[in-house]
């Protein structure tokens, strides 16, 4: 058990830099995780800020004005210059331009509604759709009351008053009497984990692991008596404690970070996904570190490459409900996808609902990626070994 | 003869730790000077310092009658270092990595040239010039190393420890560059803790322990400083006490020691103690074996001066 | 000195391939990833699927059920999946997550029930209930007061409505959302290249390296040494970084909307941050070779992180409660600077970008020389 021991004592010695680097993409995590805000826009009617500029200047008009007025805040920006518009639009200090052309009075009252608005928005927000949304129910609304009779300032009260009804939404109690899907923050620090996790075991466990495999260290592990497959199990083994360090490390933390929820069945599958992923990706690194041989400048930028476009792929940084479906085809080779799928699931985050068979399939496959990779490690150290 | 470098009181502290106490030297123009002491003593702290590398805390040095500080850039034209780590470019070939090197101290491209090739000459890598530094064997690492110091043609040389972990023809190599050297005018300090090497090609010798200057002199010089003028050693398997006694009671004999396999006479002055101690031997019918007879080491200097050996690290 | 410095530096870092490869290499592979990643969401209709709901209502009859069957007939206004079924079919289909909402068909007041979570699908539904129910008042309300019109509204209903709603941004530019990921994954690029200005630091310092050692035994001044191993860098990673830009732009045909000569500057000045600030990191004197690569590492991801390379929306969520962040951080004053000069050209702005970038360099360098001034070190 040698290896397995010297393998502890480079890491204490090298505390300074593991510490720095675990802590650099905690502290990542932490910060990511806490201050995003909640991705959906939900219909909990946001309020936005909005810019109208009323070029027709008739009843209507002002009427939409009004309407517009009573959903969101309608800010004057105190120029048309486009610079300055285009810049608060980018900053997102307002979220929508809307210009109203003239005509626009007329032609409502013509019935012809093609073109009679124009508007400027951010294309990075989602918040263009919803406002066009409310926009075009507003017109049609009072196109049809108009249709019906009205005169335009019939039509634009009545159409105000229709659209105060709003479709009434209940959400049916199924009996389960707990909260459903994950607390907020557990679930954000979970979701983050997918990309730090796999960024910590490479900075750190790669680069102990390459130190052994240094030329000179390796010949002189190599002439004791301990076979290629043992010693490599030690290192296997020794990986497998550092594991369970970082997990412990890291479950800790979303729990102080979301408050100490209370440990309920899913917050247990959490922890044993996290577990689980975790050791995929200490199999990721040994795998990576018997490909590398001494470019430990190397390490950190290949180690994000990976992170990073595994992160991506795998639904971390942006929904798997919005990825397309050829990327996620992709994207199921890699434990990642699995990994954020669990999570997901357990959540029922982005479409998914909660269902054990799926959970533990996830939890599974992210196990045979890892069981895999530790095998490959040993292949490949045997064949480098024969050459 | 001229004063090549003149230290004088030099005191360096690390915290608790005195590296340097009070050492000086003087090394006149043309010596090859060396430095001999065990691991820890000063030898590489003193070098720092004389290539005012290293801060001290008190004390003088003077390098060709000047005062040596980080900006004499007359003084280190003249200086050529050969340090104990190997200091070269990976990525750079062996006649670039010289190159480089002679080119912090020589601006003409022609004459840089020159140099260079006869640098290479001299150390014996002309078959090596492409190669990269990773691909040589540790003895010609050392003399790429050397090349690297010397390509400038310095008038002070600097070697710290230079053959440690060399191959014996490399070694050998080194030493006879080292004599070439000095014949063409060169001031050498070479450092060390291979006493053999030291008394093979050092003029003069600085024997020092934890900072201390211990003793100074030529090879003789040294050795007549000791009480120990011969070493005896005859391979014994049975001699008793009495035998033992009756040896230490020879003339000039000082100091007689067995350890069951071998008995050792130490003595001091005289002549023929080798024949006096073998005639009691055999008068006493004692029977031995293979006998040696050897002059004192430095380290017995040393061990003399310290009570310990050179090699060991007490 | 300088010149002697930089051939040979250039040298030394064209050779060290590997170090060279994954700094172009970085932006280039996770730039294809990105691409191909997000060549899916931008167009998000194409995503569009049905989305299953549930009807429950009271009879056979009804408006709404006529107006579904109706959309259900022509592929273009499909909207939804639906299954006409009785309430607690419909509950447990919700709860098993077979449909998105369960729509219960009142004439009057139709309702939604749903899971509790909010969502695209459920959005969408909700408003579609909404016009539904807002066309419906306008007929009850028209039948009551003036029920000859009702034809002429179910026409108009039923008919194609002219697009009432135009856009016309202020910036024909580039509105790709995405490609600021890729504007970040340049500036992160940049980052990386504070390995190489650590590096030139150690191979250059007497207390960092045994060359160092023998390079400041020499005569000569050492600053001389490290600008033209910083030169030499600069250049070599400039090259670098371009010919990654070069392929985001070229090869993946990621439009950066600004002509290419200013990429190279915006590059240029970029990598010169790195540079720099590795120089900087690389002086400090206590810290091991080992400590510094992970503080580099730490600055070039925390930087990245700020400009929004993982959150999108991170700079905006700075720019409401920290703004001074914005302007200072490295990463995204290069970002920024891609998309001011992709909006406006060159203004203000820019020149703000440009400046701050150049203070960003002036402090790291003589941050770094003043670090490593010394010429005698308390120990070696």
């Amino acid at each position: 058990m040698h290896i397995f021991n010297a393998f502890f004592k480079v890491t204490k010695k090298s505390a300074s830099w593991l510490l720095i680097y675990a802590g650099v993409y905690v502290v990542l995590c932490v910060l990511i995780s806490s201050l995003v805000k909640d991705p959906d826009v939900g219909y909990s009617d946001t309020k936005l800020n909005v810019v109208v500029f009323d070029d027709d200047n008739t009843e209507e008009s002002r009427a939409l004005t009004a309407f517009i007025g009573s959903r969101h805040n309608i800010v004057d920006p105190g120029t048309r210059d486009p610079e300055v518009l285009q810049d608060k639009l980018y900053y997102q200090v307002i979220y929508y331009v809307l210009t109203i052309n003239k005509g626009y009075g007329e032609g409502l009252l013509n019935g012809e509604t093609e073109g009679l608005l124009t508007y400027a928005v951010d294309p990075k927000s989602y918040y263009a759709e919803y406002l066009n949304m409310q926009l075009r129910q507003y017109v049609s609304t009072a196109s049809l009351y108009i249709k019906s009779g009205m005169s335009g300032s019939e039509a634009c009260e009545a159409t105000a008053e229709n659209l105060t009804k709003e479709t009434k939404v209940t959400v049916p109690d199924f009996g389960k009497g707990e909260e459903r899907g994950l607390p907020q923050k557990f679930y954000l620090f979970s979701l983050y984990m997918a990309y730090t996790i796999p960024a910590i075991m490479i900075c750190v466990l790669s680069r102990i692991i390459i130190s052994f495999k240094k030329k000179d260290i390796a010949a002189r592990i190599g002439c004791s008596p301990v076979s290629g497959v043992k010693r490599n199990l030690q290192i296997i083994l020794a990986s497998v404690i550092f594991c369970i360090a970082l997990w412990l490390l890291m479950t800790i933390m979303s729990f102080v970070l979301s408050g100490f929820p209370p440990i309920g069945e899913r917050e247990l599958l959490t922890m044993l996904n996290v577990f689980v992923f975790t050791l995929v990706s200490a199999s990721i690194s040994v795998f990576a570190s018997t490909l590398c041989n001494d470019g430990s400048e190397v390490i950190d930028i290949l180690g994000n490459v990976l992170t990073l476009g595994m992160a991506f792929l795998g639904g971390v940084f942006v929904q798997q409900s919005l990825l397309s479906e050829t990327v996620l085809s992709v994207a199921k080779f890699l434990p990642t996808y699995w990994y954020v799928k669990a999570i997901n699931t357990i959540g029922e985050i982005s479409g998914e609902i909660f269902s054990n068979t799926e959970i533990f399939t996830c939890i599974g496959i992210e196990a045979l990626f890892a069981v895999a990779l530790f095998a490959a490690s040993i292949a490949a150290a045997k064949i480098k070994k024969s050459r | 003869m001229a004063c090549a470098v003149k230290i004088e009181n030099l005191v360096k502290r690390y915290k608790e730790l005195i590296a340097l106490d009070h050492f000086g030297l003087e090394i006149n123009e043309g010596e090859v000077f060396g430095l001999l002491g065990p691991n820890g003593s000063g030898k590489t702290t003193t070098i720092n310092c004389l290539l005012s590398l290293l801060e001290y805390d008190k004390g003088k040095i003077e390098i060709f009658g000047k005062e040596m500080k980080p900006d004499s850039y007359d003084i280190k034209q003249n200086i050529g270092v050969i340090m104990q780590n190997v200091a070269v470019f990976d990525q750079l070939t062996v006649r670039e990595n010289i190159d480089f090197f002679c080119g912090l101290y020589i601006k003409d491209k022609a004459l840089r040239k020159k140099y260079v090739d006869e640098a290479i000459e001299f150390v014996g890598l002309e078959d090596f010039t492409k190669f990269y530094p990773r691909k040589l064997s540790g003895g010609l690492l050392r003399r790429l190393n050397i090349a690297c110091g010397i390509a400038h043609k310095p008038k002070l040389i600097i070697l710290d420890e230079p053959t440690v972990a060399v191959d014996p023809q490399s070694r050998n190599k080194i030493l006879e560059g080292i004599r070439k050297l000095n014949k063409d005018g060169a001031t050498i300090i070479y450092t060390s803790h291979y006493m053999e090497e030291v008394e093979q090609i050092c003029t003069r010798i600085l024997i020092m322990d934890k900072g201390k200057s211990l003793a100074v002199g030529t090879n003789e010089e040294l050795k007549k400083m000791i009480k120990n003028t011969e070493t005896i050693e005859i391979e014994a398997a049975d001699a008793s006490t009495g035998n033992l006694e009756a040896l230490g009671r020879l003339p000039h004999v000082y100091d007689v020691s067995y350890d069951g396999v071998k008995i050792r006479v130490r003595c001091s002055g005289g002549k023929h103690n080798l024949i006096r101690v073998l005639d009691y031997l055999q008068s006493e019918e004692v029977v031995f074996g293979r006998v040696y007879s050897e002059l004192p080491t430095l380290n017995d200097v040393f061990l003399e001066i310290t009570g310990k050996n050179l090699r060991d690290n007490a | 000195m300088f010149l002697h410095s930089f051939k040979y530096s250039f040298k030394d870092f064209i050779r060290n391939r590997i170090l060279l490869f994954w700094i172009i290499m970085f932006p280039m592979i996770l730039g294809v990833m990105f691409n191909f990643a997000f060549s899916g969401i931008y167009d998000s209709s194409t995503k569009f699927s049905e989305i299953p709901a549930a009807v429950v209502s009271e009879g056979d009859f009804s408006i709404l059920k006529s107006l579904l069957k109706e959309m259900d007939k022509n592929e273009d206004t499909r909207l939804f999946k639906i299954t006409y079924t009785d309430e607690e079919t419909a509950l447990k289909m919700l709860e098993d997550g077979e449909i998105d909402g369960i729509i219960y068909d009142d004439i009057f007041e139709p309702s939604l029930s749903v899971r509790g979570e909010s969502g695209i699908t459920v959005s969408i539904i909700k408003s579609f209930l909404d016009r539904y129910k807002s066309a419906a008042a306008v007929i009850g309300e028209t039948a009551m007061k003036n029920p000859k019109k009702i034809p002429d509204i179910l026409e108009a209903m039923s008919s194609e409505t002219g697009e009432c709603l135009t856009l016309k941004n202020y910036t024909d530019a580039n509105m790709n959302p995405y490609v600021t990921y890729f504007y970040n994954l340049l500036g992160m690029a940049c980052m990386y290249v504070s390995m190489v200005g650590m590096y030139t630091v150690i191979r250059n310092q007497a207390n960092l390296s045994p060359q160092g050692m023998r390079i400041n035994a020499a005569p000569g001044g050492k600053f001389s040494m490290i600008l033209g191993s910083l030169a030499a860098g600069q250049l070599i990673f400039f090259v670098g970084i371009v010919f990654a830009a070069a392929f985001l732009r070229f090869v993946l045909g990621i439009d950066f909307g600004i002509s290419f000569g200013w990429v190279a500057l915006i590059c240029f000045f970029g990598a010169a941050v790195g540079l720099t600030m590795g120089f900087f990191v690389g002086s400090i004197g206590r810290m091991n070779e080992n400590a510094k690569r992970g503080l580099l590492l730490g600055a070039s991801m925390l930087f990245s992180f700020l400009s929004g390379l993982m959150v999108g929306d991170m700079p905006m969520l700075i720019e409401e409660s920290f703004p001074l962040l914005n302007r200072i951080n490295p990463v995204r004053l290069i970002c920024d600077s891609f998309y001011v000069m992709s909006s406006y050209g060159f203004n203000d702005r820019m020149a703000y970008n440009f400046i701050a970038l150049a203070v960003w360099v002036v402090f790291f360098v003589a941050g770094g020389i003043l670090m490593s001034r010394r010429r005698k070190y308390k120990s070696l």
